[in-house]
């Protein structure tokens, strides 16, 4: 059980939401980046959001990560992709309607708070989640995030830490230095000295294990109704990256590991 | 293209108001709400739950409640009065009006619910609630009574005494029962009807209970002289839902078995769409009561 009573569960992977942003929300400044808290009219009614205007391609960067984290079980909330305007969300000069990223607040009023970046929160990750880190080790990992540090996060009093940001996932860099950077695995060998290599093996396998059950094609039909011909075929490429990624994870957490291919199991 | 949702057309303003602690440390929550939609109606409601004041300040907290119910009241009144909803009455100097903002939505009712989720978390608003906490409708009930008892204690202090009233019950299985409001004369008990359609049973059940108990002062014998019996249902006004066919209909349907039921124990039904409202009623009829 995590530090919160929850235990961690797997999900099928869930269509990216939809929904309008309302006027009148107030913004919220992350480390230079302007969030906005307010609500958005969404399928289900009226919901409270965090909501950040990014480009197209970041956009989808944000939803599929956020889709499958929830998959894998991790404390990411549900993610929203908003229309929105100048009148709702000023920051973004723009004529006419335009797309962003929102994920939902949690269910009591406005009790959450952000961490200016995930390495202010990492005593919370590290030494009391050690699941939820294992997960994010995986989702980095296979979404080629080695920046996690970086990225804002939700500090929720009701559900604990929230993953908010993934904006630094599939990433387009040719450095190898950054190539070979998985954050939270850095930060989680830094701190478990004594733990054995068959343990950290044995979790990365557990978890790890559902990245094939995830159905990718779900987000890819979704996707062709988001944007125009060359941002759907960006999206695509992005979608077909993280389907061939996943077959490596095995190697990759091999050589993290430094243990042969035979001592480690991912394939389906 | 994907179809967004269309947002709602009803445009309205709302701005917190907020009570600084100790004053100029800066240290403010939100204790009401006051919005005004296109069509010129404004209204003012209190946001905390009750008991949260009590929780935070203990002792201190109903004087500081008393303080701002005073508030509202007399903002109330100047709006009522079609006063300027941008020039308000601020009673003391630590109480403080936040941002307008704008907003959309199908009534007045639910800018409030919208902008106490965005602004006031000591409130309760069903925006992005979990179904339990939507259903618990003896706790909404309970906070119901618990405000109209914060209204009309500072409307008069003597009647508080008179609020969750313990009596024997003829009924052996259920040897006690509460009254929401009882004198010598009068005797009242509290409900809340929802305007939305997937709670019917939910609310006219636990109403249901209350006049259940209100029917055993009928029989307790203990009194000679005959209580007036009522219970006091709070709802969404009316107007404010009108454009709505259907939570028109549906409050209407639940009134219409809430008064047959009552009536067949020759209960009274009062209804009041805010707390201030059915506390300034009590305040009247023990008025009239003793003369």
């Amino acid at each position: 059980m995590s530090k919160h009573g929850k235990k961690l569960i797997d999900q099928a992977l869930e269509p990216v939401r939809i929904g309008t942003l309302f006027p009148g929300s107030a913004p919220i400044d992350v480390a230079g980046r302007i969030w906005r808290f307010g609500l958005a009219q969404t399928q289900e009614g009226p919901q409270a959001v965090f909501a950040c205007a990014c480009d197209w391609r970041e956009l989808f960067i944000q939803a599929l990560i956020s889709s499958i984290g929830r998959a894998l079980g991790l404390p990411v909330p549900p993610c929203f992709i908003l229309i929105a305007s100048r009148e709702t969300f000023p920051e973004r000069e723009q004529e006419g309607p335009f797309l962003i990223f929102a994920c939902k607040s949690s269910s009591h009023p406005t009790m959450a708070g952000f961490a200016r970046m995930m390495g202010d929160a990492v005593d919370i990750l590290i030494h009391s989640k050690r699941e939820t880190t294992n997960r994010l080790i995986v989702l980095d990992e296979w979404a080629f995030n080695g920046a996690r540090d970086s990225a804002a996060v939700l500090v929720d009093t009701t559900t604990g830490l929230q993953l908010v940001d993934h904006r630094q996932s599939l990433s387009a860099t040719d450095d190898p230095a950054y190539q070979m950077r998985n954050w939270v695995f850095d930060v989680a060998c830094a701190e478990m000295t004594e733990l054995d290599t068959l343990r950290l093996r044995r979790e990365m396998q557990a978890s790890a294990g559902k990245v094939f059950d995830i159905d990718l094609d779900i987000l890819a039909d979704q996707a062709a109704g988001f944007g125009n011909a060359d941002e759907v075929s960006g999206w695509m490429d992005m979608l077909d990256f993280m389907a061939k990624r996943r077959h490596h994870l095995e190697d990759l957490f091999c050589q993290r590991l430094g243990i042969s291919d035979k001592r480690l199991a991912l394939t389906p | 293209m994907i179809q967004f949702p269309q947002l709602p057309s009803y445009r309205a303003e709302w701005r917190p108001l907020q009570f600084e602690t100790i004053p100029g440390s800066g240290e403010r929550f939100t204790f009401a709400i006051i919005a005004c939609g296109e069509d010129g109606n404004s209204d003012i409601r209190d946001t905390l739950k009750p008991g949260a004041l009590r929780t935070m300040f203990g002792q201190q907290g109903d004087l500081l409640q008393g303080l701002m119910i005073r508030s509202i009241i007399t903002i109330k009144d100047h709006l009522v009065k079609r006063g300027n909803w941008l020039e308000l009455p601020i009673t003391l100097s630590n109480i403080f009006l936040g941002p307008i903002r704008p907003t959309l939505a199908d009534d007045l009712d639910q800018v409030f619910d919208q902008a106490i989720r965005l602004s006031a978390s000591l409130g309760h608003s069903t925006i992005g609630a979990d179904e339990e906490s939507e259903q618990n409708v003896d706790a909404e009930i309970k906070e119901w009574a618990s405000r109209v008892k914060s209204f009309t204690k500072t409307m008069n202090e003597d009647l508080g005494k008179c609020f969750s009233r313990r009596i024997k019950s003829s009924d052996q299985a259920n040897q006690k029962s509460v009254i929401g409001f009882m004198t010598d004369r009068y005797a009242a008990s509290f409900g809340v009807l929802h305007a939305r359609s997937d709670r019917i049973s939910g609310d006219i059940t636990a109403i249901k209970r209350r006049l259940w108990d209100l029917n055993q002062l009928r029989f307790d014998g203990l009194f000679n002289t005959r209580i007036e019996r009522e219970i006091i249902v709070g709802h969404a006004p009316f107007d404010q839902i009108e454009k709505n066919k259907v939570m028109v209909e549906t409050l209407q349907r639940k009134l219409s078995i809430l008064r047959e039921e009552a009536s067949n124990a020759e209960i009274g039904v009062q209804e009041a769409t805010t707390p201030m409202e059915a506390a300034a009623y009590l305040v009247k009829k023990v008025a009239n009561a003793r003369r």
